[in-house]
């Protein structure tokens, strides 16, 4: 008892000190900007997080900014982005990334009713309180987590990432193959290039720039942000446009704060725990803690048709499933979601291994100023939405004929610079084709994006494992660990599509249907 | 008819990948039971298995772009694809002005309103780059700030 204590009190020293380093002038300097262009991001039409966080990653090394520095200011866009994501859920019914789907469901509903200063207010208030309870429980779970993982070896690290597979592919659209072909597809990119043990070099037609491996800026902005703006451009040609709602200032009554606040706890509570499982991430606990809201508060049939705890649960609980999914990430090196992917292949390039190393023990100062940083951007969010609302709605009102050139130039921009190669630009076109050949035939972006990012550190352990047991592939169900993470990997697999038979209700449909970014 | 089709490109793209994947030699240093064709391999096969279970139950038909749509879609893989080629010899400045113009027509805008942009939006972001980034972009014709 007293050791824990001792441990959770040196955690909270740990964060103080992270507090430190990111609460310099320099640094909520930054935070500002991240936020800002985050929901900026959020908002706009054509870029998503995962994008945005793209885009800005190559553009901020430029910067000349060291890693802590970079971290604060793309943590701040992922959480601002998030933010912009349910603005537009709420007053424009098109989510911005698959978390923000459920909000739609009541949020636009109240937007209709003029009441759309209230959603955006609970979903401002309800994402600061979950996201201070998911860095309590980062806290928590974190450190001790992490010291276990690092006592897995190589067959138990193959099993996590195939875990994670195994979760994004059925969990990331309505077919479960097509998540799958969708993350081997991946895996397959991840192959291109040099082989690191023996030096063989694959799939790469003799071009020398692909013997480095495709880059996963450059296939993560063509096939999330080309492939938008190809797709805007049809809904353009036959004539669609989205119907905004006004919101003239944000608020809630105290009555109507105390009336969700049940949702906002309950949903942050399901959030981070949702979010600790690898490879699930806030779109599924936003559904989770929507279902279960509407199981438990919904008396009068309300849900659905403007209920403010409808916009609170979801928006806690994704909220709170950014912050969860960051033990995973930082402990086993697994991605919750696209966005995360995205961050995790940002640490890697910064030399930081989550996942081959205890990165709690080991880079204690970068860690705790990412995860300090995630708590300022989240209070500065709350103090900077309610102000700059109707700017962020003015935002909605610009032409895509104005918005579209400049996200493909900045788009130009971010993946030049990743090598200052014409190639890459090339390479990204291709990869934005692709992308819009699979929204039509419903084939899963993100998948794509984890099987890229993950599939070099699924094959050295496969290989690892084998090498140490001789090439007896029963090494990867041996032990309990294994068995547990296999079981939990077929679990994961086929729950949604039993569940679905059980209730004959297509969640996973629902869900699709929704337009998920995913 | 759409799934069917996907399934015969992937499953050609897994018969490819696994007969490149069998011509790696794994045998040099640093090889062990497993060298850098097994994971391929066995990656060509689940694909090629996922490929076929798409042939088998295809899911209904999705909505494609009308031809007009088509044509426009084709048009901006063109560009953007001569812009990656022209980049470096023609520069940032004028390939950006280039395909502002053409983006934004399509997204039909007003071309007196879209000129002045394309050439102001890459020029002042061509001055930030090049001088507050650290990041270099092609001169090309322009010449330099």
């Amino acid at each position: 008892m007293l050791s824990s204590l001792t441990a959770v009190s040196i955690f909270a020293f740990n964060l103080l000190d992270g507090f430190q380093a990111a609460l310099t002038p320099r640094n909520i300097a930054l935070a500002l900007v991240g936020c800002l262009l985050g929901t900026l991001i959020g908002v706009l039409p054509g870029i998503g997080p995962i994008t945005g966080v793209a885009i800005l990653f190559p553009i901020t090394l430029s910067l000349g900014l060291d890693d802590a520095a970079t971290l604060i200011l793309l943590a701040s866009v992922y959480y601002g982005s998030q933010y912009g994501g349910s603005t537009t859920s709420i007053l424009l019914n098109v989510p911005g990334e698959a978390s923000s789907v459920v909000t739609t469901l009541d949020g636009y509903q109240m937007a209709r009713q003029g009441r759309a200063g209230q959603a955006l207010a609970i979903s401002a208030i309800g994402s600061f309180i979950a996201g201070t309870a998911s860095v309590i429980g980062l806290m928590l779970f974190g450190p001790p987590l992490s010291e276990v993982t690092t006592r897995f070896q190589s067959p138990e690290k193959f099993m996590v990432v195939v875990v994670a597979f195994a979760t994004v592919s059925s969990l990331a659209g309505r077919n479960l193959f097509k998540g799958l072909l969708a993350v081997s597809f991946g895996v397959m990119l991840s192959t291109v290039g040099t082989d690191l043990q023996t030096g063989v070099v694959r799939y790469t037609f003799g071009e020398l720039k692909l013997q480095e491996g495709m880059d996963f800026v450059v296939v993560a902005i063509g096939l999330f942000a080309v492939s938008e703006v190809l797709s805007l451009l049809e809904d353009t040609v036959r004539g669609e446009q989205v119907v905004f709602q006004k919101a003239e200032r944000i608020w809630v009554t105290s009555k109507e704060f105390l009336f969700s606040l049940g949702a906002i706890l309950r949903g942050s509570v399901i959030g981070f725990f949702v979010g600790l499982l690898p490879g699930t991430g806030a779109s599924v606990a936003g559904f989770m803690s929507y279902g279960l809201e509407k199981r438990l508060s919904d008396t009068e049939g309300t849900f659905g048709t403007g209920d403010i705890r409808g916009v609170a649960a979801p928006e806690s609980a994704n909220n709170a499933a950014a912050g969860g999914s960051l033990v995973p990430l930082l402990t086993l090196g697994i991605p919750g979601s696209g966005t995360t992917a995205v961050l995790l292949g940002i640490l890697i390039s910064m030399g930081i291994r989550p996942g081959s190393g205890n990165v709690f023990a080991e880079t204690p100062e970068l860690i705790w100023t990412l995860i300090a940083s995630m708590y300022i951007g989240n209070l500065m969010l709350l103090l900077l939405n309610f102000p700059l609302v109707k700017l962020f709605v003015k935002i909605l009102e610009i032409p895509t004929w104005f918005l579209m050139p400049l996200i493909l130039v900045i788009s130009y921009i971010g993946v030049y610079s990743v090598n200052n190669s014409s190639l890459d630009i090339t390479i990204m076109t291709l990869f934005g084709v692709l992308g819009f050949i699979f929204r039509r035939l419903e084939v899963p972006l993100a998948p794509i994006l984890m099987g890229l990012i993950l599939g070099d550190d699924l094959e050295q352990n496969f290989r690892r494992a084998l090498v140490a047991s001789q090439g007896d592939y029963t090494t990867f169900i041996t032990g309990w660990i294994n068995i547990f993470v296999a079981l939990l990997a077929i679990v994961v697999l086929f729950l949604p599509q039993i569940l679905s038979r059980v209730r004959k209700t297509d969640i996973k449909s629902e869900f699709a249907d929704a337009g998920a970014e995913v | 008819m759409s799934d069917r089709l996907l399934g015969v490109v992937c499953l050609v793209l897994a018969g490819w990948y696994t007969v490149e994947a069998r011509t790696f030699d794994g045998t040099g240093f640093g090889s062990g039971p497993v060298g850098p064709k097994t994971l391929p391999t066995g990656l060509g096969v689940l694909f090629a298995l996922l490929a076929l279970y798409l042939i088998a139950k295809p899911d209904g038909e999705p909505r494609w772009p009308t031809r007009q749509a088509l044509w426009q879609i084709g048009l901006v893989i063109a560009a953007s694809y001569a812009y990656g080629q022209v980049l470096q010899p023609v520069g940032f400045i004028f390939a950006s002005a280039a395909i502002i113009v053409i983006i934004g027509l399509l997204f039909q805008a007003r071309l007196q309103l879209l000129l002045p942009l394309s050439i102001l939006f890459p020029v002042v972001l061509a001055f930030i780059f090049n001088n507050w980034l650290e990041l270099r972009l092609p001169v090309g014709w322009w010449g330099g700030f």
